[in-house]
């Protein structure tokens, strides 16, 4: 919208139209050669004295001869004021006065009624008819040019007035930084259109990875990108708003509104089907997804839609939004920059995991998270090595949840970083608290450390000071990093994993075999341990693949002097056949499940009573596999 | 002999208003229901002064009872005004197209109709 006070010239038809300009012709500040008054007689010589006497003090004067050309005039030209005589052929004054009060702008006028001095009787029915004021007839030309001025001063500040309420109703309802209809907006709207329709749809457009572009570029280069995003959506459709409170116009027009942040809210009333509303949002991603040129910077961003049908909400606009919020999550996790449309499915599932979130993060904060050991035992003497430490979520009433259902969500919402700090620091801390007994001396914790907290950027500087508080011995601890992990940023991962390994710490590479299992993974980073993924301990005594692969494993692993640990051994032949073919070490369900450390620290101890061991490996060396030849 | 004028409105308060105004001037009223009844109470009344007629009616808005009526050729000599709550431009452009005499916005002021019929239709009598 134009600033109000900069407009002087009479608005365009297709602004008087629309009504977009009224507002702020009357409101503007003016002296009295801006202001525009319309005199209506058709007797000409009294019409003419006014409108000199009124042209004389620098008002500009507009002229009509009857009621009719007077309605037109006030359309072309919207006067401040209107003088009206009475009685005017074809369309009284009085007639004329009402006609124009219901024309755009007709409220904001002043309209004066010229009538002989005795028709008291005209005036009640004039001040009904709309009327602001009389002057009496024959005109007094001072007195005229008095009054006009002192009625437009008067005005002015009612108008100035006017003009703050709707600015403050267009600021209720509007978005601040794009100018677009906001939340409210889009409440009100829904409510107008109704949802007991079979036609519309709505979409949720939120846009991948814009917290880089604040990131990198700043937040005032990131508002600018949000009113393109603003104006290239605008673009696509028709979209018609108001532009006094965001009502919307036609019935048929589309609305955008944003929402906050990076999402907007597109509603097309005219939808009538999937394939349509696919057809919509493939041409919003096809606009967004244009390189954007960011102060001499290409960049091409791309959003991800949700979609929902109104005709599938059953009259919740609630329903119909939280719909297309659980189909943009789906469309963010495939791939983003794509479009999906909700299905019932969709929502359990959101709200599942929106329900998770919240009670992960009150998890943390009332202790509910334990750390469980299972102890890791060696294949040839039986004696217990170590342990590795895992995440037990224990609700209040006592039921365990999955990790293999939390931490997925965990590490969707960036809450593993934190949990993962802390698993760190409890295993740390027990471990410390166990070298002081005896029969816990030498034992080795393995921690999974997730590739979030992998990335963190101090993640090596925190576990240093861990280590340093906690006074336990780096040799103590081995931390499991799955093959994943690695393979985003392999440069970063090998400086990360030296940087550990100069700490000292053990490192073991975590379910190997399951993901891309890049041998070369092996040589070029130095891990001490290959953990060998209970998948294929499950079935190496029936499939011959399975078998094979595991025996290649092992075998190479020995080449390269690396333990190897096989997970999830539950039979003693499972066992054997570990042991005849070299590995090294097993954990699972034939020895021990994981318990919480006391249960741990008992069976340790009950263990050593019967004579089997805790039989300490040996300390890693420093940088120990550069010294072994590339196999492959 | 006094001068008649025809009365259309659907509503039956205007019409008895309007007659109030007009019998106590002097004047003789036939008062037709909509646009259909009006034109019907025009051809059958040959000897009247003016008609008085609202736009908005059922089976026959006001309007259109007047462009049939020019388009005819017949009853052109008898002046209609429309007295109606509409004030769009372009409706009373039209009626002054097809003929209107006047247009008045409801609701009437008594002196002002008395003078505006006085004006096109001359005395009651």
């Amino acid at each position: 919208m134009s600033s109000a006070a900069e407009l002087v010239d009479p608005p365009t038809e297709e602004e008087v139209a629309s009504g977009s300009r009224i507002s702020c012709l009357v409101g503007a500040a003016r002296s009295a050669d801006e202001a525009r008054v319309l005199v209506v007689d058709d007797d000409e010589e009294a019409r003419t004295k006014v409108a000199c006497a009124l042209r004389e003090v620098g008002f500009i004067v507009v002229e009509a001869a009857n009621g009719l050309d007077a309605l037109k005039a006030f359309q072309s030209h919207r006067p401040h004021v209107a003088l009206l005589e009475v009685m005017t052929p074809f369309l009284d004054g009085f007639s004329t006065c009402r006609a124009m009060r219901d024309l755009p702008g007709g409220q904001d006028a002043s309209i004066v009624m010229m009538t002989d001095s005795d028709d008291i009787e005209s005036l009640q029915f004039g001040y009904d008819a709309g009327a602001t004021d009389f002057l009496t007839k024959p005109v007094n030309e001072i007195l005229l040019q008095h009054r006009m001025k002192y009625m437009l001063r008067t005005a002015e500040v009612v108008d100035q007035l006017r003009r703050s309420e709707r600015k403050i109703a267009h600021l209720a309802y509007h978005d601040a930084l794009t100018g677009l209809p906001n939340r409210r907006s889009l409440e009100r709207y829904m409510d107008r259109l109704g949802t007991d329709r079979t036609a519309g749809a709505i979409f949720l457009i939120d846009l991948d990875g814009f917290k880089r572009v604040n990131d990198t570029f700043g937040h005032s280069a990131g508002d600018e990108l949000i009113c393109e995003v603003g104006r290239r959506v605008t673009g696509c459709f028709h979209i018609d708003i108001d532009a006094e409170d965001g009502s919307v116009l036609g019935e048929r027009s589309a609305f955008l509104a944003r929402l906050g942040g990076d999402e907007f809210v597109f509603v097309d009333p005219t939808v009538m089907c999937a394939d349509a509303a696919c057809l919509v949002a493939a041409r919003m991603l096809a606009a967004i997804g244009d390189v954007f040129d960011l102060r001499g910077h290409e960049i091409v961003i791309t959003a991800s839609i949700g979609m929902a049908l109104v005709a599938d909400a059953h009259g919740s606009v609630e329903e119909l939004i939280q719909r297309a919020d659980a189909a943009m999550y789906d469309a963010k996790a495939h791939d983003r920059n794509n479009a999906r449309f909700y299905s019932r499915a969709l929502s359990d599932e959101a709200r599942a995991r929106l329900e998770m979130e919240g009670s992960l993060r009150s998890a943390l904060a009332q202790n509910q998270l334990e750390v469980f050991y299972q102890p890791k035992i060696d294949t040839v003497t039986h004696a217990v090595t170590g342990a590795e430490a895992l995440l037990r979520w224990r609700l209040p009433d006592g039921t365990m949840i999955s990790p293999a259902d939390f931490i997925p969500v965990a590490e969707e919402t960036g809450l593993i970083i934190a949990i993962g700090r802390w698993v760190l620091e409890q295993a740390c801390t027990q471990v410390r608290a166990w070298e002081e007994e005896p029969a816990m001396q030498g034992l080795r914790i393995a921690v999974n450390v997730s590739a979030r907290q992998f990335r963190e950027p101090h993640f090596v500087d925190e576990l240093r000071e861990l280590l340093a508080t906690t006074g336990l011995s780096p040799g103590c601890l081995e931390l499991e990093i799955t093959e994943g992990t690695l393979m985003n940023d392999t440069k970063l991962a090998r400086e990360v994993l030296s940087e550990l390994k100069t700490l000292g710490v053990w490192l073991a590479l975590d379910d190997f075999g399951t993901g891309y299992s890049s041998l070369g993974y092996l040589r070029r980073f130095p891990f001490d341990t290959l953990k060998v993924d209970r998948s294929f301990v499950r079935d190496v005594l029936t499939d011959e693949g399975c078998a094979a692969i595991t025996a290649a494993v092992v075998a190479m692993a020995q080449r390269l002097h690396l333990d190897v640990v096989a997970e999830g051994v539950e039979t003693e032949a499972q066992l054997e056949h570990l042991r005849v073919i070299g590995c090294g070490e097993v954990q699972g369900f034939l020895f021990c499940p994981a318990i919480p450390a006391d249960e741990f620290r008992r069976w340790v101890s009950g263990r050593i009573s019967r004579r089997e061991t805790v039989w300490p490996r040996r300390m890693p060396a420093v940088g120990r596999n550069s010294a072994i030849p590339p196999l492959f | 002999m006094p001068k008649t004028i025809i009365v259309i409105d659907d509503s039956q308060v205007i019409r008895e208003q309007v007659s109030i105004v007009l019998k106590q001037a002097g004047y003789e009223v036939v008062e037709a229901e909509d646009g259909v009844e009006g034109a019907a109470a025009i051809r059958n009344n040959p000897g009247a002064s003016l008609a008085i007629c609202d736009v908005n009616m059922p089976k026959l808005g006001g309007l259109e009872m007047l462009e049939t009526i020019s388009a005819q050729g017949g009853a052109s000599s008898l002046p209609v005004i429309m007295l109606t709550t509409e004030g769009r431009p372009d409706l009373i452009e039209r009626a002054r197209a097809s003929g209107a005499k006047g247009w008045m916005v409801k609701p009437f002021k008594p002196t002002m109709l008395l003078a505006t019929v006085k004006k096109i239709a001359g005395a009651a009598a």
